[in-house]
């Protein structure tokens, strides 16, 4: 995921590294991923998709019962964040110590709007707010590229 | 050729009348009789009453906390933390094409309103033992979920659910919605994917 984004010298080093355990290996990637801005222009960005499930652990430290109004997806979402930016931090540290740019850093930063982007799924079949809006989006597409598609059949009379 | 199609139906299929079609519930499917007739949404509007109340009822239950209410805490839990998306599977009503069978919607249920599992009933009974680490089967399955497992475990829930998105993400590919790679990276990272990409 560093490829092309991270100066080559750097990036031979950690390609080359005997540690498996450093490399930032997420679960999905995905280019030309259309983000709609503020200002309703469409952009594509290359994102990065971090799957993760969750179960209720005997002591219910994640899943308190007696503070509901913090949800456990959502403390799960901001723990994936920060173990993602702590490896790149690492990264930095190992490979481009003297560099104040911090290229491996940036480099995650620049997937997305800003890093890693955390789909949750839980106990109960409840998913974290990122997720919710990835299947909103995925559907708004494939409706309308499914209407534009009925259009185009009926115009050329394609069966 | 309409009037043979027409002799060859019987006539009482032929003089059909409303209540016969809707097996004498015209209220069915939201027909009416009578054309000044909006029963229909002060219904829907005094449901709406009775379930915003419930949920009212229920909910002051839950923040007072009170023992006598509720007999476990993943009933509590779960009503904090189910969302729309979790309540999807209640759409797939079992049906004979096998979409979504019986037994496994009985457990999906029982699992979103955080009731003991139905299939873990007889072995929860603190004699049997499941996992690596052996640990006690208990009435909620949260055990048997977090057991350490020979030849798949809650791994197993990650693949699925990764594939799951990916399939999504490919079926909208095709409408050019955006490239997907999948990293080979899990459950054990190979070094040759991080090359690759």
């Amino acid at each position: 995921m560093f490829h092309g984004l991270v100066p080559a010298e750097i990036l031979k080093q950690y390609c080359d590294q005997h540690s498996i355990k450093e490399f930032i290996i997420p679960n999905i990637m995905t280019y030309d991923h259309p983000h709609r801005e503020r200002s309703g222009r469409v952009i594509l960005q290359r994102r990065i998709f971090e799957v993760k499930t969750m179960r209720v652990d005997s002591r219910m430290n994640k899943y308190n019962p007696r503070n509901p109004c913090r949800r456990a997806v959502e403390k799960r979402v901001a723990e994936i964040e920060a173990h993602y930016t702590k490896q790149a931090k690492k990264l930095d540290a190992t490979f481009a110590a003297g560099n104040n740019s911090n290229p491996f850093l940036s480099a995650y930063k620049s997937y997305g709007m800003n890093g890693i982007d955390s789909l949750v799924v839980d106990h109960f079949g409840e998913v974290n707010k990122g997720f919710k809006q990835l299947i909103c989006s995925v559907a708004k597409v494939a409706a309308e590229c499914g209407f534009r598609l009925s259009n185009l059949k009926q115009t050329f009379n394609l069966s | 050729m309409c009037n043979e199609f027409h002799a060859m139906i019987p006539d009482h299929e032929n003089n059909l009348s409303s209540s016969d079609a809707l097996h004498n519930d015209s209220s069915f499917a939201g027909f009416t009789l009578n054309e000044k007739d909006k029963a229909g949404i002060n219904i829907q509007r005094l449901s709406k009453d009775l379930e915003d109340a419930t949920k009212e009822h229920i909910d002051r239950i839950y923040t007072q906390n009170e023992e006598g209410h509720f007999n476990y805490n993943m009933e509590r839990l779960s009503w904090y933390n189910t969302d729309e998306i979790s309540m999807q599977c209640l759409r797939a009503l079992p049906n004979r094409d096998g979409m979504f069978k019986n037994d496994i919607f009985i457990e999906a249920v029982r699992r979103i309103l955080g009731l003991p599992s139905h299939i873990l009933q007889p072995f929860a009974d603190e004699h049997h033992f499941i996992g690596r680490n052996a640990t006690v089967v208990d009435v909620h399955g949260i055990m048997v979920k977090n057991a350490m497992l020979i030849n798949g475990d809650y791994h197993r829930m990650h693949a699925s659910i990764q594939s799951l998105i990916i399939d999504m993400l490919k079926k909208t590919q095709d409408m050019g919605y955006s490239r997907t790679a999948k990293h080979v990276s899990w459950p054990c990272p190979s070094r040759d994917s991080q090359t690759i990409l």
